[in-house]
This record gives structure tokens, sequence and C-alpha cells, in this order.
């Protein structure tokens, strides 16, 4: 699977929706790559948020209590294959 | 090793498996590091924070080693912890810790989902930023594993051990 489960979709919009009152209009998402794939008994998913350039860097204890934030939401969905969230700001990244 | 002499354990350095990680991706030569290279950071990454947890297990229930029988269970208790249970406990346990071992958790949580994505999906191509994101959300768990109570110590060996806080 690439990217078009139902947790992926749902996470990816509280991304979306969520971000800017969290970090503020330091920053913007520039687009987002989901990926998964089942292993055991789950999905693995994986997400990359790309943040335009510009933008300061982001403070990991910051980013974290997003990413809780966001969890606490898939649970009110019900869905449990969390995803692991990275934040990668586009003129940081050379690869 | 001799029955009566203490030979005190002697774990990965898990600040120095970081900087490893570091280096790898961020040292790399002209070109930049290879895909194997940044997949290789994700996973040492996770496992610098595998690694300090076991620590923090073996030092709620055992102390310093002061001889070769502490130092034996201090190893015994520090090799038990099972990557699947431990991070599934703490996925159910998730709410009711503290505000710094939450952040190891969940620190701890994510990086083993990175790092499974990064050695077995094939189809991910994973980047520099990537590495680099989880290089430092490692670092940042070993920040806040340091602040840790004592209290936070033993709930969190206790779920990751056990499952039950």
């Amino acid at each position: 699977m690439n990217g078009t489960n139902r947790t992926l979709e749902t996470a990816e919009r509280l991304i979306r929706e969520r971000f800017p009152g969290h970090f503020g209009d330091s920053y913007r998402i520039d687009h987002i790559v989901g990926s998964s794939f089942g292993r055991k008994d789950r999905e693995i998913n994986y997400i990359t948020v790309y943040l335009a350039p510009g933008g300061p860097a982001l403070d990991h204890r910051k980013t974290n209590e997003f990413d809780i934030l966001i969890k606490e939401e898939l649970i009110g969905h019900n869905m449990r294959d969390w995803p692991a969230v990275a934040f990668v700001t586009q003129d940081r990244d050379s690869t | 090793m001799t029955t009566g002499q203490l030979q005190p354990p002697s774990p990965l350095d898990p600040t120095a498996l970081i900087d490893s990680a570091d280096h790898a991706v961020n040292n790399a030569p002209a070109g930049g590091p290879s895909r194997e290279a940044i997949h290789r950071a994700i996973s040492t990454a996770y496992y610098a924070v595998f690694h300090a947890i076991s620590a923090i297990n073996a030092d709620v229930r055992h102390g310093v080693p002061t001889n070769p029988a502490t130092a034996r269970a201090w190893t015994n208790t520090y090799r038990q912890m099972r990557h699947g249970f431990a991070t599934g406990s703490l996925r159910h346990n998730l709410f009711i810790l503290t505000q710094d071992a939450r952040h190891v958790a969940n620190g701890f949580i994510n990086l083993k989902t990175a790092r499974e994505t990064a050695d077995y999906d094939p189809n991910r191509v994973m980047t520099v930023g990537d590495a680099n994101y989880w290089i430092g959300e490692a670092r940042a768990a070993l920040i806040a594993m340091q602040a840790m109570t004592t209290a936070d110590r033993q709930t969190f060996s206790n779920i990751t051990l056990t499952g039950n806080p």
C-alpha cells in the first residue's frame, strides 16, 4: 500500500488542520508524503511533512506535543496504527 | 570471566550511537550519503533510545552493580526488554505518563515506526531530512529522559518490562 489508507488520510487532514494553530505563522506546510505497508498484525504508517523554506528550526518538544495531539484525535476516530511523522524543512533537505 | 571479580556491564553508549548516525548522514563524501546510510542512521537513532531505556530498566531494578551477582542481574534486566512488547505497552499507557516520560515514550514509539519503515519498506525512500529529524528526536528523547523523576523511571520500567505501570 502506498499512502492511501484511511489512517494516513485522516492523519494528513488533521496535520493540515491543526498545524497553523500549534506552530504559528512562521511555518507553512509545503506538501506531505505518506506511505504504508503491512507488517505482522498492523499497518506501519509513515508521514513526512515538508515545510516551506525559510522558517526557523522546529523544536522537538513542540513537534512531540503536536504529534501527541494528533494521536489523541486518531484515537477519537478509533485509529490505532499511528503514523510516525517527520518534519523536514525543504531547504535543509539535500536528497 | 572469573566468578569473584566484578566486571562492570559495558553497554553501548546511546549518545555515541546517535553521533555515529549523525556523522554517517552529515559528513558523507561528495554526492551525499547513500540511501543505505540514511536508512541505517534512522535505525541507529531508534536503537540509541532502545539502549538508553534498557539501561534505565536495569538501573531501576538493580542500581549500580557492586559485585558479580548484581552485575549479572543488571545485564539480564538490560537484555529483557522486547521491542514490540515495550512499544505496544507504552502505546496503551501513553496518556497516563507525566510530561517528560510521555515525551520519551512518544519519541520511542515513533522512532520504532520510522525504523520499521527504514528497514522493512522497500518502496519508501527516506531522505537526509528524515534522518536528521529522527536523529534530533532521539537526542530530544535522551534529554527528556534525564528530566524524568525516580518515580517516572520506575513507572516507565514497569510498563516496558511488564506492560503495567
